[in-house]
C-alpha cells in the first residue's frame, strides 16, 4: 500500500511542473510589467525601472521560469509583488476561510443530498423521488452569484438576519456554505439514488429481507455500505475543487479565501502569488484524490486486493 | 459496525478540526461596543475597502494600509484641515534663500510606542530609507538627499525648488522610524508589525479581516480620544452601509452610487465629505487620426455629457469640472473653454473637420466604472454618428495600449499629492513625458516652456500666470476633458465628530472623537 | 450499387435505434418540458430584431433609470434606463451563442485530440493524457480567468478561454468511450476488412460514442451559460452594452437595495436555460441507457 502511495505521490511532479509551465507561461503573456501594477501613477518611470529590474523581469522568460523552479525546489516561493511579504503567510492566512466554507457546505450537502437520495431510492417514482429529482436538476442550474445576491436581498437586506459580508463568525459562512453547495447536493441525490437503486436489487439485499431484517436495517447496514464509494467520491472530488477557492461565491460574500485572493493576484500580474496560489491548489486537490483511493480500499475490499495484486 | 465508527471518526475529526481553524482564524465580531448608556463611547470600527497589502510605510502604495501608517506613524510636518502644515515631529523649520534647503528642528521626547526615545539618527534613517525606497517617491521624488546637521537639526536638500515639499513630506509615504526597531526585526517583521511614535499603537493584525490599533496615551499631542480603532475590510459599499445601520461598523470610507442616497435618507446616518485631489477626465490619443484633429477632439468633448455622467453614474458623489485644477488652487482661471453638453456644436465642428458622416473609434477604460462613463459617452457619441466601441481591460493592459499608443480615446482618473497645474495633468500633456506617462502624446512647445518655468517658480503671482496660460491653453487644444472631480466621504454614525474631511482619505483619527 | 445495398441495413438500424431513444425520452415529462423551453428560448434569441428593436436594448434613457415592472417596461429599467425585457430578449442570442459556439468547438477539438490518443494509445496517448491531467488539475474558472486576463476581455476572447476549459473534459470522455469500444469485435472486424483508420474512426467509433458524448454536451451548454455569466460577474465577460445575461445581472449588483429587479430577471432567464438544458441532458441520459429505467 505505501508503496502505492510513493508512487502517486512521485507521480504528482510532472503534473504539478506542467501546471506551473502553463500558469507562468500564461501569467507572462499577460500585459504589462509587475512595476505597472505595484506603483501605480504616483512613481516615476525611473522608480519603475528600478523596481522591474530588482523583481528580475528583464531577463528571459525560460530563464525566470526555471529559476522559479528551482526556488520552489529549494522551498523558496518568492514574495508577493504586492505586498513584498512571503507568498505562503498571505496564502495560509486565507486557507482557513476557505477550508471552513468547503466544509461547511460539503457537511451540508452530505446532511441533505444523502437521506434524500436514499428516500428517492426506496421510495422510487413516488411523489418524493420525482421531486428531488426536479428540485436538484434546478439547483444546479442557478447561478451561484444570483443565489448569493437573492439571498443576501432577502436574508440581509429584508429580514436583517444574516450579515451579507465577510467571513468571522459561523453566521457569515451560512449563506455562503448554501450557495457552495448546490452542485454537489444535487450530484450527491442524484447519485445516491442510482447507486441505492442498483444496490437494492442485488441479491444479498433480498436475502437480508428474506432473513427478516427491517428495512431500515437493512438500508444502514448494507446497501448503505455499498453505495458508500460513489458518495464519498462525490464529496471529496468536490471538496478538493472548493479548496482551491470558490472564487465567484467569495467575490459575491466579500469572504478573503483563497479563490478571491488568486482572482487579485491574477489581475494585478502578482505571479509569485498566483504561482504559489495556483500550486497549493493542485496540491491539495491531488491529496484529496489520493486520500480518496485509500479510502476506497479500506471501504472495499477488491479495490485492496487489487492494490496487493498490483503491487508497486 | 466497523463502517461506522470509522465515519464517526472522519466526521468528528473534521469539526475539530474546523473549530481549531475557526478559532485561530476568526475573532468574535460584528458588534458595536461602548453604545450602552452611562459607559463613555471610545471604541471606533471603521470600514474601509481592501486589507493593506503590507504595513511597511514606505512601501504601501494603498490608500487602506495608509490608513493605518498615518496613525501609527507621524511625520516631519502634518498638514491641517486647511491644507496648511503644522509642525509634527519637527518643531520648526527654516528654508535656504535659494528654496533647496529645508533645516527641521526635531522636537525633544518624543518617544516611540517601545520606549524608545526618538533622536535625529532616527529622522535620518527613516529618511534615507524613504528615498532609496521606489514606492516612496510621492514623498521624496523632488527630495535629493538629507544630512545630519546637530543632535536636534536635519536638513532636507531638494533637486530644485518646489513650495510644495511640506505637503509631500507630511504623506504617509515618509513617516519618522525607529532605526533600531526597523533594523533588529527586518523589513520583513516590520511590515507585518509596525511601530512609530504616532497616535495609536498597532495591536494586531488579522489578514483580509481588519487591523486593530489602541490609543497611545503617551503622545506628544495629547492622548486621543478614542481608544481602540478596528479598521475592517469590507470590500462592497452595500454590505458595508447594511453594517452601518446595524452597527457593525461606526463609519465606512467612500460609500458609492446608490447606497449614498440610501445613507443619505437615514436619520442616524451623516456623511461628512469634501474635495479629494483628483478627477476623472476622457482623453485623446493627439497623434493618431481622427484625433490629431483638434475640431473632432472639441466636438467629443462637446458630447460628453458630465451631467448625465454625475447624476446618472456617480448618483452625484463628485463635482462637476471643466479644468484640471479647483478654484483656489494657484493658476485658476475662468478664461478657460467651456465645454457644456450641446450635440448640435459637436455635429458642426465634426462635419467643419470632414468627417460629416463620423467614423469608428475605441474608448478603453481600466475598470467598470470607467466603462460607465464610457457608456454615457457612446450613448452620444453615437447620436453625432461616431461609432465607439468600448474596450475595457485590466489596469496592466490598459497601461499597455494607452502608453504604446493603442487607443483612440479613454477615460481614466488621477490623483495627486498636492493641488498644483503640473502635478494634476503635466503627466499627461508635458512633452517631455512623452514614452513615459504622457499618453496624450500632445507636445506643445509653448505648454513645455511654461512647465519648465513652472517647475523652478516659488514665487505665487508668478506661477499663477503660467498656470492660467496652460489651462487656458488646454481647454482650447483639449488633449484631454475633466469632467467630474472627486470628491471623497466619510459615511457615519451621527454621533461621531469629524473635525474634516482630509483630501487624501487617509484620516488622522487623533482628531475624531465621539459626542456625548 | 453493391456498397449501398450493403449500407442500407446499418442505416436503418441506426433510425431505429434513434427512434427508440426518442420514444423513451418523449416518455419523461422533464426531458419534454426542457425541450420546449429550450425550443423556446432559441425561438427567442432568433426572432429578437422580431419582438423588439436592438435600438430599445442599448439606447439610454436617464431620467427613466431603475424604475421597476410598469407597463412600459414590463420589466422594468437598468441604471442607464434601458428596458431590462428588450435587453434579456436580444441578450439570448449572446448567451446561447456562447453556450452553443463554445461547446461545439471545443467537442470537436477535444474529441479529435480524445479520439486519436484513444484510438492509438502507447506513448501518444501517454502524452496527450498528462496534458490533459495539468489542464484538468488547474480549476477551470482559474483558467478561464488566466486565459481572459491574457487575451482580454470581450465576445470572441471569453469563447476562446470557455472553449479551452472545455476541451480537456471532451477529451477524457471521448478518449474513455473510445477506449471501451476500440477492441469490440465489430471494430475488429472492419479492420480486419482493411478499412482505414481515419474511416474506422469517423464511420464506426464516432457513431457509437455519440451517446454519452451528446449527454454531456447538453449539460456542458448550461454550464457554459453559467461560466460565461461568472465571468462577466467579475467584470471579464463581454463588452458594455452588449447585453449577455450574466453582464446585465452584474450591472445590477450596485442596485441590489434599491433595484433589485436588475437582478432578478437577468437571473431567471439564466436559470431557465441552464435548467431546460439540464432537464434535457438528464432525459437524454435515462433515454440512451434503458437499464435505468427498468
Amino acid at each position: 500500500m505505501y508503496k502505492y502511495v510513493i508512487k502517486r505521490v512521485l507521480l504528482m511532479i510532472p503534473v504539478l511542473l506542467g501546471i506551473s509551465f502553463v500558469v507562468f507561461f500564461l501569467m507572462d503573456l499577460t500585459p504589462g510589467t509587475p512595476a505597472d501594477i505595484i506603483m501605480g501613477d504616483l512613481a516615476t518611470s525611473e522608480a519603475k525601472a528600478a523596481l522591474n529590474e530588482s523583481l528580475g523581469w528583464n531577463r528571459p522568460f525560460i530563464q525566470r521560469f526555471l529559476d522559479y523552479i528551482m526556488g520552489v525546489f529549494r522551498g523558496d516561493f518568492g514574495s508577493s509583488y504586492v505586498s513584498g511579504l512571503p507568498v505562503f503567510e498571505e496564502l495560509f492566512s486565507r486557507f482557513p476561510t476557505t477550508f471552513q466554507l468547503a466544509l461547511y457546505s460539503m457537511i451540508l450537502a452530505s446532511l441533505i443530498g444523502i437521506p434524500l437520495g436514499i428516500a428517492c431510492a426506496v421510495k422510487q417514482y413516488s411523489l418524493i423521488d420525482s421531486c428531488s429529482t426536479i428540485f436538484a436538476l434546478i439547483f444546479i442550474s442557478i447561478p451561484t452569484f444570483w443565489l448569493g445576491l437573492m439571498m443576501i436581498i432577502l436574508f440581509s437586506v429584508q429580514l436583517h438576519w444574516l450579515p451579507p459580508n465577510g467571513s468571522e463568525t459561523l453566521a457569515h459562512f451560512i449563506m455562503p456554505a448554501i450557495t457552495c453547495a448546490g452542485t454537489t447536493l444535487a450530484t450527491l441525490i442524484r447519485m445516491t439514488r442510482s447507486t441505492m437503486l442498483e444496490v437494492i436489487r442485488q441479491d444479498y439485499i433480498r436475502t437480508a429481507y428474506a432473513k427478516g431484517a427491517t428495512k431500515g436495517r437493512v438500508i444502514v447496514n448494507h446497501a448503505l455500505q455499498n453505495a458508500f464509494i460513489p458518495i464519498i467520491t462525490i464529496v471529496g472530488v468536490n471538496f478538493g475543487y472548493m479548496l482551491g477557492g470558490a472564487v465567484i461565491t467569495e467575490n459575491v460574500f466579500g469572504m478573503s479565501g483563497i479563490g478571491n485572493l488568486l482572482l487579485s493576484s491574477i489581475r494585478s500580474k502578482d505571479i509569485p502569488m498566483v504561482m504559489g496560489g495556483v500550486l497549493i491548489v493542485a496540491v491539495m486537490f491531488s491529496i484529496v484524490n489520493l486520500l480518496l483511493d485509500i479510502c476506497y480500499a479500506y471501504v472495499d475490499p477488491r479495490v485492496k486486493a487489487q492494490y496487493k495484486k498490483g503491487g508497486a | 459496525m466497523k463502517m461506522k465508527k470509522w465515519l464517526a471518526l472522519a466526521v468528528g475529526g473534521s469539526l475539530i478540526l474546523s473549530l481549531a481553524l475557526a478559532g485561530c482564524g476568526t475573532k468574535p465580531g460584528g458588534a458595536s461596543s461602548g453604545s450602552p448608556s452611562g459607559e463613555k463611547r471610545d471604541t471606533l470600527i471603521l470600514g474601509h475597502w481592501s486589507d493593506p497589502p503590507s504595513l511597511d510605510p514606505n512601501n504601501a502604495l494603498n490608500d487602506c494600509a495608509m490608513r493605518v501608517t498615518t496613525n501609527v506613524y507621524d511625520t516631519l510636518v502634518r498638514m491641517d484641515g486647511n491644507f496648511t502644515a503644522q509642525p509634527c515631529i519637527a518643531e520648526s523649520w527654516d528654508v535656504s534663500a535659494d528654496g533647496l534647503e529645508y533645516t527641521f528642528k526635531i522636537r525633544d521626547g518624543v518617544k516611540f510606542h517601545n520606549g524608545d526615545l526618538l533622536t535625529v539618527d532616527d529622522v535620518c534613517f527613516s529618511l534615507q530609507r524613504g528615498i532609496d525606497t521606489p514606492k516612496a517617491s510621492p514623498s521624496f521624488s523632488r527630495v535629493d538627499s538629507v544630512e545630519r546637521v546637530d543632535d536636534h537639526h536635519v536638513k532636507v536638500i531638494l533637486k530644485s525648488p518646489y513650495n510644495q515639499i511640506l505637503a509631500n513630506l507630511a504623506l504617509p509615504f515618509g513617516p519618522i522610524m525607529s532605526k533600531a526597531y526597523v533594523e533588529s526585526v527586518g523589513d520583513e517583521e516590520f511590515a507585518r508589525k509596525p511601530m512609530g511614535t504616532g497616535p495609536f499603537k498597532f495591536v494586531d493584525w488579522v489578514k483580509g479581516e481588519k487591523v486593530i490599533l489602541e490609543a497611545n496615551e503617551d503622545y506628544f499631542l495629547g492622548a486621543p480620544s478614542i481608544k481602540r480603532v478596528e479598521l475592517v475590510t469590507i470590500a462592497d459599499t452595500s454590505a458595508a452601509l447594511l453594517n452601518l445601520e446595524g452597527g457593525g461598523i461606526d463609519a465606512y470610507c467612500d460609500i458609492q452610487t446608490s447606497d449614498y442616497a440610501l445613507a443619505q435618507s437615514n436619520e442616524d446616518i451623516k456623511i461628512v465629505e469634501g474635495n479629494a485631489l483628483g478627477y476623472e477626465f476622457l482623453q485623446f490619443n493627439t497623434a493618431k487620426a481622427p484625433f490629431d484633429n483638434v475640431k473632432v477632439r472639441q466636438a467629443v468633448a462637446y458630447a460628453l455629457d458630465k451631467d448625465a455622467m454625475l447624476q446618472g453614474i456617480n448618483d452625484n458623489i463628485g463635482t462637476k469640472v471643466d479644468t484640471v485644477i479647483l478654484s483656489g488652487g494657484i493658476g485658476y482661471t475662468d478664461k478657460i473653454q467651456v465645454y457644456d453638453y450641446n450635440l448640435e456644436k459637436a455635429k458642426a465642428l465634426l462635419d467643419e473637420a470632414g468627417y460629416a458622416n463620423g467614423f469608428t473609434c475605441d474608448i478603453h477604460v481600466p475598470s467598470d466604472v470607467y466603462g460607465k462613463y464610457a457608456q454615457v459617452l457612446q450613448n452620444s457619441l453615437r447620436e453625432i454618428g461616431i461609432t465607439a466601441n468600448i474596450k475595457q481591460e485590466e489596469l496592466s493592459a490598459f497601461k499597455v495600449s494607452t502608453n504604446g499608443g493603442n487607443y483612440d480615446m479613454a477615460i481614466n482618473g488621477c490623483s495627486f499629492t498636492v493641488m498644483d497645474v503640473f502635478e494634476s495633468c503635466g503627466e499627461l500633456v508635458y512633452g517631455p513625458r512623452i514614452g513615459d506617462t504622457n499618453n496624450t502624446f500632445y507636445n506643445n512647445p509653448r505648454v513645455n516652456a511654461l512647465f519648465d518655468e513652472a517647475l523652478v517658480t516659488v514665487d505665487e503671482a508668478r506661477l499663477a500666470g503660467l498656470y492660467e496660460e496652460v489651462l487656458v491653453t488646454l481647454s482650447e487644444e483639449v488633449p484631454l476633458v475633466p469632467f467630474i472631480w472627486r470628491v471623497r466621504n466619510i459615511t457615519c454614525n451621527k454621533d461621531l465628530n469629524i473635525p474634516y474631511m482630509d483630501p487624501y482619505a487617509f484620516h488622522y483619527l487623533h482628531e475624531w472623537s465621539w459626542n456625548s | 450499387m453493391k456498397k449501398t445495398k450493403h449500407e442500407a441495413p446499418r442505416t436503418d438500424k441506426k433510425r431505429s435505434q434513434l427512434l427508440e431513444v426518442w420514444g423513451r425520452l418523449k416518455k419523461s415529462k422533464v426531458a419534454i418540458a426542457g425541450l420546449v423551453i429550450l425550443a423556446l428560448l432559441i425561438l427567442m434569441a432568433v426572432f429578437a430584431d422580431v419582438l423588439v428593436d436592438y435600438e430599445l436594448a442599448i439606447a439610454q434613457n436617464m431620467p427613466e433609470k431603475l424604475q421597476g415592472p410598469s407597463p412600459a417596461h414590463w420589466l422594468g429599467t437598468d441604471g442607464f434606463g434601458r428596458d431590462i425585457l428588450a435587453r434579456i430578449i436580444h441578450g439570448s442570442r449572446i448567451s446561447l451563442s456562447i453556450g452553443f459556439v463554445s461547446v461545439i468547438v471545443s467537442l470537436a477539438v477535444g474529441g479529435a485530440i480524445g479520439s486519436i490518443a484513444g484510438y492509438y494509445g502507447g506513448t501518444l496517448d501517454m502524452i496527450v493524457m498528462r496534458f490533459i491531467d495539468v489542464l484538468m488539475a488547474i480549476p477551470s474558472m482559474l483558467m478561464c480567468i488566466c486565459v481572459v486576463t491574457v487575451l482580454g476581455p470581450g465576445m470572441s476572447n471569453l469563447l476562446v478561454a470557455i472553449t479551452i476549459s472545455y476541451v480537456a473534459t471532451f477529451c477524457v470522455i471521448v478518449r474513455s468511450s473510445i477506449l471501451t469500444i476500440k477492441n469490440s469485435d465489430y471494430i475488429e472486424a472492419a479492420r480486419a476488412t482493411g478499412v482505414g483508420t481515419f474511416r474506422i474512426i469517423l464511420k464506426h467509433i464516432i457513431p457509437n460514442t455519440m451517446g454519452p458524448i451528446m449527454v454531456q454536451a447538453t449539460l456542458s451548454i448550461g454550464s457554459v451559460i453559467l461560466s460565461a455569466a461568472g465571468l462577466s460577474f467579475v467584470g471579464l465577460g463581454v463588452m458594455p452594452p452588449t447585453p449577455e445575461w450574466g453582464a446585465i445581472l452584474t450591472e445590477g449588483k450596485e442596485f441590489i437595495r434599491t433595484a433589485p429587479h436588475i437582478v432578478l430577471f437577468p437571473g431567471i432567464a439564466i436559470m431557465l436555460a441552464v435548467m431546460s438544458l439540464n432537464f434535457l441532458g438528464d432525459g437524454l441520459r435515462d433515454a440512451l441507457d434503458p437499464r435505468l429505467k427498468q
